[in-house]
């Protein structure tokens, strides 16, 4: 038997329906995999991976 | 209200002064997850349990990184930390969208601010894993003139 936790506890696989969500952004991306029962989300995982960090440009001050 | 990625205006003044050492070995870098109704931004600048998310299996404060090294290419140096950072099987059901860093060994001061989409989970992983580490995605770059 194959179980999978969830918000309710252990729940058989095969009485769970499961889909899978994507969304890119310019400086990141998400997959979020996610499990329902009867319609309710029982299960969500999510992988958000970052693309870009954070820049900063620095300036130096000019003398006379 | 929302939150908005930066540095922190108090991070850049404490490298001219030394306070941050987040290479390896260094200083305990922490990242903690925020609430989509947060307000953090570049005026930030210490770690507060104030809309920081709740939830089974999350701990206030967040999580401890894997410190990277500073080093650079050209006149832009970078940083990003040396592994994801993953909390596991953890229920968020309040909307988060931000993952703020903090210098646990300095008196939680400050560091940055990281936004992305907003999540919930529910009994499972979250997990970020970081940016390809060279001078132009580095989770942190500073450039010269």
């Amino acid at each position: 038997m194959d179980l999978v936790y969830t918000t309710k506890g252990l729940i058989e696989r095969s009485r769970l329906e499961m889909h899978e969500e994507f969304e890119d952004a310019p400086d990141h991306c998400v997959h979020a995999i996610v499990y329902t029962l009867n319609g309710e989300i029982v299960k969500r995982g999510v992988e958000v991976h970052i693309k870009q960090g954070l820049e900063l440009n620095a300036q130096v001050g000019k003398v006379g | 209200m929302a939150n908005t990625a930066a540095m922190c205006d108090s991070w850049l003044v404490e490298l001219g002064g030394g306070t941050h050492n987040m290479n390896a070995g260094g200083n305990a870098i922490k990242a903690a997850l925020y609430l989509a109704s947060a307000t953090l931004n570049d005026t930030t600048t210490v770690y507060s349990a104030t809309n920081e998310v709740s939830g089974t299996n999350y701990t206030a404060g967040g999580v401890t990184i894997t410190n990277g090294t500073w080093t650079n290419t050209g006149k832009t140096a970078y940083w990003t930390p040396g592994a994801s950072f993953a909390w596991t099987t953890v229920t968020l059901s309040t909307s988060f969208d931000t993952v703020f860093l903090y210098n646990s060994t300095q008196a939680n001061k400050a560091i940055s601010v990281h936004t992305f989409a907003a999540q919930t989970v529910n009994a499972a992983n979250f997990t970020l894993t970081m940016p390809t580490n060279n001078s132009s995605t580095a989770l942190l770059r500073i450039t010269g003139p």
